[in-house]
């Protein structure tokens, strides 16, 4: 038995996910919010203070547009391909 | 020399400018206002997407939501102008790719389900061409107040600038040259600033991209890079911080080409953020001075 095997169950075989661990957290951004790239409350923060409005008008503040990159997520199937799994909202590992 | 007013714009902000490069979005506002260009921001735009992660991962996916992304902007009858080097090769390499209607006919279908159509009506600048061409270079120069003369910069034009063949680092270089500064050339100005490496290999990025790099610069005597794209920015500033663990202070700045033009427009350096930079960029600041 290999080091990787369960010895409760040795036929479960590990899922290895065919995203580069170093993608993933940008995949599931892209998913969940749109963007690859999160706005954390820092920037809002800063954003303000510079004048700018909290959020620009992009996926950011609109969550229609995070609904329908979502939708598109699945027309094309790009969750299969990522093994995303909607209920965690994160790739399946 | 344009007329005051040129016409309206719609640019692509992307997510690195609006989510960690405020400073960036701050300067680009006040430069256009100062130069008379209306802004109109591009509403309920997505992720371009990435040109590395999602179109390798999944080439539908991009497609189909940079077309989403540019329908935006043939409904407004809008050009698109774009800040980002990676925004920039996504939106327009799927607009040329868009072109051929066999592959627009497999992708609206699915932009019409949202009530979206791509037809193709949209034209892709970066500001760099916008800048340079729709402005022109002589109502830029007209509407400064300042200049950094002798501020020896060192140019970063970014990989995919390089990769079309759209003649824009000349450009680059002559917007660079308006504002007083001296540009410093180096070797390795067309190296990659190391991004599409860091997510494979870190240490590659780090050591035999980004270092090497900054090692030339330093060498040339240069006292600030410019650039305008924003994962450049992002690496290079980074790479720098990470450096200074290892003994390594290289301490130069990293400055979007907007903010050096905002500056020399009037703002001041609070106005834009200049204080948000992780490396200062107190160089800069010290050549500030009023034209005469």
């Amino acid at each position: 038995m290999s080091d990787e095997e369960n010895p409760l169950y040795p036929l479960r075989k590990k899922a290895v996910s065919p995203v580069p661990t170093s993608f993933q957290s940008s995949v599931a951004n892209l998913i969940n919010q749109a963007q690859v790239q999160s706005l954390l409350d820092y920037w809002i923060d800063e954003r303000t203070s510079l004048g700018l409005p909290e959020k620009p008008i992009s996926a950011y503040s609109s969550e229609k547009a995070v609904q329908q990159t979502q939708e598109i997520v699945k027309e094309v199937e790009f969750d299969r391909t990522v093994r995303f799994d909607w209920n965690k909202r994160r790739l399946r590992t | 020399m344009r007329t005051q007013q040129v016409h309206p714009v719609m640019i692509f902000w992307g997510c690195m400018i609006s989510a960690v490069q405020p400073f960036v979005e701050k300067a680009t506002r006040f430069s256009l206002q100062r130069l008379g260009v209306a802004l109109e921001e591009m509403p309920e735009a997505t992720c371009c997407p990435d040109p590395e992660i999602s179109r390798t991962l999944g080439g539908d996916l991009w497609l189909t939501l940079a077309a989403r992304n540019l329908s935006i902007a043939n409904r407004a009858s809008r050009d698109v102008t774009v800040i980002c080097n990676g925004c920039f090769e996504t939106l327009s390499k799927a607009n040329t790719e868009l072109s051929d209607k066999a592959v627009s006919d497999k992708v609206n279908p699915i932009l019409n389900r949202h009530g979206y159509e791509y037809n193709g009506s949209s034209q892709i600048y970066h500001m760099i061409s916008f800048l340079h061409d729709v402005v022109g270079l002589e109502a830029v120069k007209s509407k400064l107040v300042q200049d950094v003369s002798g501020l020896r910069c060192s140019p970063q034009y970014g990989c995919r600038v390089l990769r079309e063949n759209l003649n824009l680092t000349p450009k680059f270089d002559r917007l660079v040259e308006i504002l007083g500064a001296e540009l410093i050339h180096t070797d390795t100005e067309r190296l990659c600033c190391g991004v599409p490496t860091m997510y494979a290999d870190p240490d590659f990025s780090l050591h035999q991209r980004s270092e090497v790099k900054l090692r030339e610069i330093k060498q040339a005597g240069a006292e600030c890079i410019t650039l305008f794209c924003p994962a450049c920015a992002e690496r290079i500033e980074r790479a720098q911080v990470a450096l200074r663990s290892e003994g390594e202070d290289f301490n130069i700045p990293v400055v979007n080409y907007l903010e050096l033009l905002a500056l020399c427009l009037g703002a001041s350096p609070s106005e834009i953020g200049a204080h948000l930079h992780r490396v200062p960029l107190d160089p800069i600041l010290e050549r500030i001075r009023k034209t005469t």
